[in-house]
């Protein structure tokens, strides 16, 4: 009798197995490419500090903007520079977590060529809220989205919707990103506060 | 004694269906998240990423295990930190769904929404042993600022995307599998180029990378060094 038991659970236990499997595929149809992302900026990018990074920028002729104000309880915990191409990650921590993909609030800055900058008539369509709504802060223009889902799936599964903006100013973009229990009017303090390092 | 025997076939039992679960949870889990990589990053001498991105991919036909894939696959990348990005390329699957079989594959991951594993819609797909090119560039629509391009070979197939944010941060070039058990010998990568406004050049600098079992080759030309060719082997 014990004997039926314990195949017919591991008959459960591999069909439960099985039917995620086709859970997983159905709509997709097969699993999905994911590119190496972490493991490629990591290998390419070195830690420096945001004086330094703020003078590398300065060579290649950017004006780079920082938050003024950061929610309380965190603090800068790295900087990552790596070129080229020229791309930047700033993580904000609670607990001095220097991995950005566990950091409260990402900044992601990359150059762009300015004749591929978006036009006012774009910015108009953007708009779109409550999913998107633009804003105008001073002299640039961010893109807020209250429930932004990353693409990698496994940050999507880990930490779900979460806000983000992304700012266009002279020839950078920025895409800031915090995760939750940061809030969206968190994220609009910090935009408040972007200015010149 | 035969209550001693009974309580000892049901501590086996429960372990071994706890035990089953555990191994039931951290499997599903891989399938979701483990890849194995062997490939080029770029790493040109340009501020700017390029807006496109091309290289001709020779076609493999290898054993692929049950619910496993490989994939060979050019990528635009959008955004580290969320983890967007354009891709097309080709690959192997033994699905449920499918045979096991070769076809072009597109891929759009961006706050527009993650268009994963898109096949070309009435396409047969690469024939082993044939070399395809495979392209994203970036549309430069006014009206349609956030559309890029992905195309095999001269636009047979192709389709658009429209994805935000729009702008490129790097790019890559590589074969992927969902099972290290896949051998990827004969995997073939070459004249790797990026968009250059109105030219293709040649990438000019690379960073190769293999996740273990597998290993990059960079093959040297006079016209790109070691940048823009690789072989890609091992597996098993």
């Amino acid at each position: 009798m014990l004997l039926i038991m314990i195949f017919s659970s591991s008959a459960l236990v591999f069909g439960i197995h099985y039917l995620q499997q086709v859970n997983d595929m159905k709509g997709k149809e097969e699993v999905a490419a994911v590119p190496p992302l972490y493991k490629a900026f990591m290998l390419q990018a070195r830690e420096v500090s945001l004086e330094e990074l703020r003078d590398i920028m300065k060579s290649h002729g950017y004006n780079m903007l920082i938050p003024h104000h950061i929610p309380d309880g965190i603090k800068l915990s790295a900087v990552y520079y790596k070129c080229c191409p020229l791309v930047v990650i700033i993580a904000y921590s609670d607990r001095g977590v220097k991995d950005y993909r566990f950091a409260n609030i990402t900044i992601e800055i990359a150059p762009f060529d300015p004749k591929f900058a978006p036009s006012e008539e774009y910015l108009q369509r953007l708009n779109n809220p409550p999913k998107d709504y633009v804003v105008r802060i001073r002299d640039f223009v961010a893109v807020i989205s209250p429930e932004a889902e990353y693409g990698d799936p496994e940050p999507r599964k880990l930490f779900g919707p979460s806000p983000m903006a992304v700012v266009w100013h002279r020839g950078l973009q920025y895409i800031i990103g915090m995760k939750r229990p940061l809030t969206v009017e968190d994220l609009h303090s910090l935009l408040n506060s972007l200015s010149p390092a | 004694m035969r209550k001693l025997h009974n309580e000892l076939i049901f501590a086996v039992s429960t372990v071994l269906i706890f035990f089953l679960l555990f191994v039931n949870v951290l499997s599903s889990t891989d399938a979701l998240f483990t890849r194995w990589h062997a490939g080029y990053f770029y790493a040109g001498t340009e501020i700017m990423a390029p807006w496109g991105v091309n290289g001709k991919i020779y076609t493999i036909n290898p054993q692929v295990p049950a619910l496993t894939t490989m994939f060979q696959w050019v990528t635009v990348i959008l955004s580290y930190t969320y983890g967007y990005w354009l891709q097309v390329g080709y690959d192997k699957t033994n699905s449920l769904f499918h045979p096991t079989h070769i076809t072009y594959y597109w891929e759009c991951v961006s706050r527009r929404g993650s268009y994963t594993h898109q096949h070309f819609s009435g396409n047969p797909g690469p024939v082993a042993g044939s070399w395809h090119s495979y392209t994203i560039v970036y549309a430069q629509s006014s009206q349609f600022p956030e559309r890029w391009i992905l195309r095999v070979d001269f636009g047979t197939p192709q389709t658009t995307c429209d994805v935000f944010p729009y702008i490129p941060v790097d790019l890559q070039a590589f074969v992927e599998t969902t099972d290290s058990r896949i051998r990827i010998d004969g995997s073939h990568f070459k004249d790797l180029s990026k968009y250059a406004g109105q030219s293709w050049p040649y990438w000019d600098r690379h960073i190769a990378y293999a996740d273990n079992p597998y290993s990059v080759q960079p093959i040297r030309r006079a016209d790109c060094a070691d940048n823009c060719e690789f072989t890609a082997a091992g597996g098993g």
